[in-house]
């Protein structure tokens, strides 16, 4: 799992674009007739701004006043046409260029948008509106030097106020994602003195509206600030959308969806509003409120990638089977589970998924002191482009599972086909966050959620072991832990390549270090703390009664006791293992054996896919040595190894050596990473009925007839045979018949075919 | 209706349905391409080797020619069938398995051998000239596939390792199929016989399990065209996994198959019927079938020296 640590929540700060409607054209516009028409649209009073747009269509005016026009009057390729006009006529007007690629952008078409801004830069490299627009788009790339150029903007007493003004709110913007609270105060008392100075009360819009987004972020009341813009703009659907973002971000829906609803109730073409509205949606289960917004702004905004996204996956979520749990309607008011899952993957996947993640809620229930309040969704998706799409809104992202409260999307092992997927433990992670989010009410740091779900996989979780990859370790080398205040920063912007997982292992760690160091409870104190608003630093005070520098003093101590040494061998750990694994290769079975056990020994804990026991076992299968070969293998399996084939080698050997009940744990181990495996259920079922576990077995044979196996007779002989076992003997004679059906001379379904009706005969 | 009575319908039925079977003979040619490189050379002898055994089982040793790369020539390759239509007659069939590379320009697919290459006009030429009703070719060389669309008609049964002839790599299937016919989980109706259909439903799955764990973009794709109108694929037999069936049987042995064979006629003649029947009557009657299957079967175990539990 470590080495595919779950980056759900993370995500939500990069990808999310701002919610922003049409956007101020902050002085880049001159004309006066046009400028007229745009105070009435940002003083709100947009139907008189509609009636004054098409007035200036067809005039006398300017072609790129028209174009102007029919942009703001939502007719975007009229616009575009003109403005290709407006640039022939006027070769050497940059400004045109610079509007004509915004109107680009606006259409998320930013590579013409860069050519059209570059192309203005030619003109006048000076242009300061081409500039920032420059910056902005290699921004929203995540190219960070652009930060730089737009600091120069507003370091530019030469540039235009409303550059300088927009340049600051967009720096605000980035301080208040990265919660450099201080730092985003003074620029936003920056944007308002630029602002303010203008005499352009439309300039405020913003600087109100991302007051409101810092006083969301600082956990404070939004409404002052909100209510100052729509006094300058009662329509200003951004004042209630920009506070509504950062709910989003710091995991807090509810509100989130009060906002975007707020801000499309004051604003009704505000698209991406109904856009992150519906998304919004979609976190907390209402998939129908989803695509009522979906649709609406697909109709307002049909060019928005993400739109058309998620209305496919729209489409695709309603083919999903949902499988409620308990199962029977009489037991239950509200289900504790609700498993949502591919038609074609639900017979495989419902006994696992729901068997886990029903073990996970009582354990943490249990262990956290809190009863969920509402059913715990899962959703599991065989393609991993439609999880990206439900967690994300765009393709392309690594991630495997996301947790947005009560409801948790994951990857199957399908989307990770070929990869070292443990799913099982996936879900463990995430239904973990269910319980930290709706524990502290959302209240709770990104390090804190991920450093109790890594915590717990390795606690409680399937795998049930401390697993630090090695890449953590390689990076440990040379870099630093973060301190515990500003851990978050380690998710969220990250310096160097491997942070992200870095950060992980380091809050995992920090949640074992508490629990040796200060016990369990301490961690269920701080949870607690974070729900009552702390801050990290009033937790750590409050619980652990230590003041954070003290925290991390103690912290870097344990760590270096316990993994110092570990990372200090790390190159001649590693080139024990690459000398093992040459041997191999040669056939020097011996050679291998020595090296990999040396490297055993320095690091026994290291059972990822390229582990030197691995290494061991199969130059001891090179020895013939297939005891120890097989004793091998089942310490790595003991210590949360889960190689398949490997595996699978140990329980036909457990199998053979009449060590069932180890078989069947090896096999049941593996069903949490390669459930798709035919073979699997079929040798776990027979072993199980060896063993009077009929009903066991049974699940097995039922999974495995869902996989669609050739042999569909063996199949339902299985399954009649369990059911024989079961007791039920009229479906295990539905079965055999179904099975004789298929294979008239099958001896074994005869045979089973004479025992029931002998049976029912008595 | 009672069981009895859905029984007789059974009965009746199978007499308008299926024929009486009619003795006829079938011949096999098996033959093995150049293999090029050593390594390719032992997998076509490996699964030459396979198949020539599994056909021994179930074709009479004088009907069935065996070229191995030193001998399959295009001469001799005419020669066979020249043989076979002049021995043949119409009622027989006809079996050839072709095992090697192949290669298609574009225009023409060539099956590799010593000499001449032997060419898709080759084989449909001499397809051609046999009168026999059931003709089944079987090549799993890379680009069989481009015979997909020279030689299917109503009389040939094609199975190739490629859906087409631009598929030209090196192919998997011709050991998965091989393999298949001395795997008894290939025997997917448990009858100890391995059939065409059988054969090829565990080779391609194997094919495609293949490419899946090596993560590898599959880059052949196996086609049965089964264009006979009565299921010869699943009718053909290739292998037989059981004992061999001895010629001499005693009479009674022989009753008892005869009375095996009409049951399993009866079953057909059923599932024919199982639209029209409720699955509560259709289990019934087949219940009952299957009752008399099992009371012969284990007669025939019996009086083979087997035990019956």
């Amino acid at each position: 799992m470590l080495n595919k640590p779950v980056l759900g929540l993370l995500v939500t700060l990069l990808f999310f674009a701002d919610a922003q409607a049409r956007e101020y054209h902050y002085g880049a516009l001159k004309d006066t007739n046009l400028l007229k028409c745009e105070k009435l649209y940002w003083s709100g009073d947009t139907s008189e701004a509609d009636a004054c747009y098409k007035r200036l269509l067809n005039s006398n005016l300017s072609l790129h006043v028209q174009a102007e026009a029919f942009w703001a009057l939502g007719d975007r390729q009229s616009a575009n046409s003109i403005f290709q006009d407006a640039a022939k006529v006027e070769p050497s007007n940059s400004i045109i260029l610079v509007r004509w690629g915004a109107l680009y952008a606006d259409t998320y078409q930013s590579q013409e948008a860069l050519n059209l801004y570059t192309d203005a830069l030619k003109l006048e490299p000076e242009n300061s509106y081409a500039k920032l627009a420059v910056a902005e788009i290699l921004l929203a790339s995540g190219e960070n030097q652009a930060v730089e150029q737009i600091t120069q903007l507003v370091d530019d007493s030469d540039a235009p106020t409303g550059v300088r003004a927009k340049a600051t709110l967009v720096l605000a913007n980035i301080a208040l994602k990265r919660e450099e609270i201080e730092r985003a105060e003074n620029l936003l008392d920056t944007a308002e003195e630029i602002s303010s100075d203008s005499g352009d009360s439309a300039l405020m819009l913003g600087v109100y509206a991302m007051r409101a987004g810092k006083a969301v972020r600082t956990r404070q009341d939004p409404n002052e600030w909100i209510d100052q813009a729509l006094g300058i703009n009662p329509a200003y659907g951004d004042a209630f959308a920009i506070p509504a973002y950062f709910y989003m971000i710091t995991f807090r829906y509810d509100e989130t969806g009060e906002y975007y609803q707020r801000a499309v109730d004051v604003q009704a073409d505000h698209w991406e509003a109904h856009l992150s509205l519906a998304a919004n949606h979609l976190r907390q289960n209402r998939p129908t409120l989803a695509r009522e917004h979906y649709e609406l702004a697909y109709a307002g905004d049909p060019f928005n990638p993400e739109l058309v996204n998620s209305l496919r996956l729209l489409d695709y979520y309603d083919t999903f089977s949902v499988i409620n749990y308990p199962e029977s309607a009489e037991e239950r008011l509200l289900p504790e589970l609700s498993l949502r899952l591919d038609t074609e993957e639900r017979d495989i996947l419902s006994p696992y998924a729901s068997s886990l993640a029903l073990k996970a809620i009582e354990i943490f229930s249990e262990r956290y002191e809190f009863k969920l309040k509402q059913t715990a969704a899962i959703e599991i998706y065989p393609n991993h482009d439609d999880f990206i799409v439900r967690a994300l809104g765009m393709p392309g992202t690594a991630l495997l599972g996301v947790a947005f409260g009560y409801v948790v999307a994951m990857d199957s092992p399908n989307a990770q086909a070929g990869e070292d997927y443990h799913w099982g433990t996936t879900l463990w992670h995430e239904v973990a966050h269910i319980f930290t989010l709706e524990a502290s009410k959302h209240n709770i740091p990104r390090w804190f959620s991920e450093g109790i779900s890594v915590f717990e996989e390795w606690n409680t979780g399937p795998l049930n072991a401390v697993r630090i990859p090695l890449h953590v370790l390689k990076s440990l080398q040379i870099q630093k832990f973060l301190p515990i205040a500003e851990l978050d920063r380690g998710f969220v912007q990250p310096e160097y390549p491997n942070q992200v997982i870095v950060s992980y292992m380091q809050a995992g760690l920090i949640c074992e270090f508490v629990r040796r160091e200060f016990g369990f409870s301490n961690l269920v104190d701080m949870l607690n703390n974070y729900a009552e608003g702390a801050t990290t630093t009033q937790v750590v005070a409050q619980a652990l009664e230590l003041a954070v520098d003290e925290f991390d003093k103690q912290f870097f101590e344990y760590f270096q006791q316990e993994y110092g040494a570990q990372i200090e061998q790390l190159d001649d750990w590693n080139a024990l293992r690459e000398a093992a694994a040459k041997s191999l290769t040669n056939m020097e079975w011996d050679d291998a054996l020595e090296n990999a056990q040396q490297a055993i020994d320095m690091m026994p804990g290291y059972v990822e896919v390229d582990s030197p026991y691995l290494v061991k076992a199969e130059a001891l299968a090179g020895k013939e040595d297939v005891a120890t070969q097989m004793a091998t293998l089942e310490t790595f399996w003991r210590g949360g190894g889960y190689e398949a084939s490997a595996l699978l080698e140990l329980a036909t050997y457990l199998n053979d050596q009449q060590r069932l009940d180890d078989a069947i744990k090896v096999l049941q181990s593996q069903l949490l990473v390669t459930p798709f495996d035919l073979e699997l259920h079929f040798l776990l079922g027979d072993i199980l009925l060896q063993q009077s576990r009929a009903e066991e077995a049974l699940i097995e044979y039922q999974v495995a007839l869902a996989l669609d196996p050739l042999d569909k007779a063996g199949a339902y002989y299985r399954m009649a045979n369990a059911l024989y076992h079961t007791g039920d003997i009229e479906q295990s004679r539905s079965n055999t018949l179904t099975a004789l059906d298929l294979a008239p001379h099958y001896r074994p379904a005869q045979k089973l075919l004479k025992s029931i009706l002998s049976y029912s005969a008595e | 209706m009672s069981w009895r009575q859905l029984r007789c319908l059974v009965s009746g039925v199978t007499i308008i349905l299926i024929p009486h079977a009619v003795a006829a003979d079938t011949y096999a040619l098996l033959v093995q391409g150049l293999g090029g490189e050593a390594w390719y050379q032992r997998q076509f002898d490996e699964q030459v080797d396979l198949i020539g055994e599994s056909l021994k089982g179930v074709v009479d040793d004088t009907n069935l020619i065996i070229f191995r790369a030193a001998e399959a020539r295009r001469e001799a390759f005419v020669a066979w069938f020249d043989t076979v239509a002049s021995t043949s007659e119409e009622t027989d069939s006809v079996l050839i398995i072709l095992v090697g590379h192949g290669t298609f320009d574009g225009q023409e697919y060539k099956f590799n051998i010593s000499g001449p290459d032997l060419t898709a006009a080759d084989l449909q030429q001499n397809l051609d000239r046999l009168e026999v009703q059931t003709k089944v070719l079987i090549n799993t060389s890379s680009s069989s596939g481009a015979l997909l669309e020279i030689l299917s008609d109503e009389s040939t049964t094609l199975l190739t390792a490629t859906k087409n002839g631009n598929e030209r790599n090196a192919t998997r299937f011709g050991r998965f199929f091989a393999r298949a016919l001395v795997d008894p989980g290939a025997d997917l109706d448990k009858n100890q016989k391995i059939s065409l259909q059988e054969a090829f439903d565990h080779a391609e799955r194997a094919t495609i399990d293949f490419y899946d764990e090596e993560g590898l973009l599959a880059t052949e794709h196996a086609q049965l065209n089964d264009s006979s109108n009565a299921q010869l694929a699943a009718r053909m037999t290739l292998a037989n996994l059981g004992s061999a069936e001895s010629f001499e049987r005693s009479p009674e042995l022989s009753r008892l198959m005869e009375e095996r064979d009409q049951i399993d006629r009866d079953v057909e003649s059923l599932r024919l019927q199982r639209i029209g029947m409720s699955d509560g009557d259709y289990q019934l009657v087949f219940q009952s079938l299957m009752l008399e299957l099992i009371s012969i079967q284990d007669e025939i175990e019996l009086l083979e020296g087997g035990d019956v539990e």
